[in-house]
Parts: C-alpha cells; sequence; structure tokens
C-alpha cells in the first residue's frame, strides 16, 4: 500500500506500524508538489524508495530560481478551488 | 485498485461516481471484502472536504463477471490535482491554502482512527467551480 514518491521513511522501509505521521509526511509531499511542480523524489520504484530512506530532499528555497526560469514569473495557477479527499 | 466509472444514477437523474474491483486476481472473496470494508471506513466520515459516499452493493453475477462489491460516490468533476498541476509549480500562497484544506481534512480522519496511508495528488480531487463541497 502507498506511492513510494508519498511514503514515509517508515512506510518506505516496509514497518507495520504506520500512524497518522505517515499521512503527515505525505501533506509536506503534496505541498512541496504543488510549489514545485514536482515531488521531492523522482525515478524507478526501488531508487525512490532508498531515497526516501536516505536523503534529504533539495530545499525548495534552492529550486525557486530554477523555478522561475522554467516557468517565468507569473506562475499558473490551479483552475479548481474546490478540494476534496478521496480515499 | 478499483476501477473509477462516471455513472448517472438513474432514480436521482445525478452524476455519481461508482467504483468497483474488477475481475482478475483482485475479484477474490478477500479483497472483496477489503473493498466493502473500505466503503464503510469513508462512509462514516462527513466532512466537506472528504468524498461522501452514497451507497454500497454487489452488482448481480452473470455468465462473463461474477458478483462484484461496488459503491458509488459523489461525483468531482475537476478532475485530480495531479492532472491539474500537470507539473508546474503555483504560488506559495496558493499552495499553502490547499495543504491548510487538505490537513484540516486529514485531522478530521484521524480524529476518528482512520489513517488515509495513500495521500497523493492523484487522490486530490477537485472541482470546477469550488462548488457546495467546499462551503
Amino acid at each position: 500500500m502507498g506511492t513510494p514518491e508519498y511514503m514515509a521513511p517508515e512506510q518506505a522501509m516496509g514497518g507495520s506500524t504506520i500512524g497518522p505521521p505517515a499521512d503527515i509526511y505525505a501533506l509536506g509531499v503534496i505541498l512541496y508538489e504543488t510549489r514545485h511542480g514536482r515531488t521531492p523524489f523522482q525515478g524507478a520504484t526501488l531508487d525512490v524508495l532508498a531515497q526516501v530512506q536516505d536523503r534529504e530532499p533539495v530545499p525548495l528555497s534552492l529550486l525557486q530560481i530554477e523555478d522561475a526560469a522554467r516557468f517565468g514569473d507569473d506562475l499558473p495557477q490551479m483552475p479548481s478551488q474546490g478540494t476534496t479527499l478521496a480515499l | 485498485m478499483g476501477v473509477v466509472y462516471r455513472a448517472r444514477q438513474l432514480g436521482l437523474k445525478r452524476i455519481v461516481a461508482l467504483k468497483m474491483v474488477l475481475g482478475g486476481p483482485f475479484a477474490n472473496p478477500t479483497s472483496q471484502a477489503r473493498f466493502r470494508s473500505e466503503a464503510e471506513v469513508i462512509a462514516r466520515m462527513q466532512h466537506p472536504n472528504i468524498v461522501q459516499v452514497f451507497a454500497v452493493g454487489t452488482t448481480r453475477a452473470d455468465s462473463v463477471l461474477p458478483s462484484v462489491v461496488l459503491f458509488s460516490l459523489e461525483y468531482m468533476d475537476g478532475g485530480s490535482l495531479e492532472e491539474s498541476l500537470c507539473g508546474k509549480p503555483q504560488p506559495a500562497r496558493d499552495a499553502a491554502r490547499l495543504v491548510e484544506t487538505l490537513a484540516r481534512a486529514v485531522q478530521y480522519a484521524h480524529e476518528q482512527g482512520i489513517i488515509h496511508r495513500d495521500l497523493k495528488s492523484a487522490n486530490i480531487l477537485l472541482t470546477l467551480d469550488g462548488g457546495p463541497q467546499d462551503q
């Protein structure tokens, strides 16, 4: 269960006691993805699982210049306002 | 592990999302039971930002398909956050506002003793107009 890019380290390790902190970690990944356009770790499944456990994400502050170069200052607006969580 | 169809509920003339597990290895009784309890878990929650379950049922078995569990959900017309982002960064304020909304919904689920375990942008559904769900 779970998707590697959004897994907390304890999930990526295959731990059996997955609690609320795993959801909070995934919210952090979604925030990162919304702000940067991509999740912190990319690649093949096993690579991502290893990165989640062993590496720190590149801070968003370091990616802002790159993002501005890619998309300009006028960041696109999300077309939608309503938000619903699907399980 | 399910598939989701856009469907019309005849009696009430409304569009719903219909979720079911198709045939193959997932159609065994264990995963059908798990699927049904998933629907029951979602149905326990009442929150403006958590998708609403309308009904749970089973299909009639025929010569091609065995009987499978399905449930109908509120249909969200704006697609997923993943589709909406399409790899493009959003302004900090918008990103923060979005995740605040999500965090409050997740807190509600946690207070009901429910852990999502698979939060991702593909699982965040949007409405086109910010419709009744968000008010």
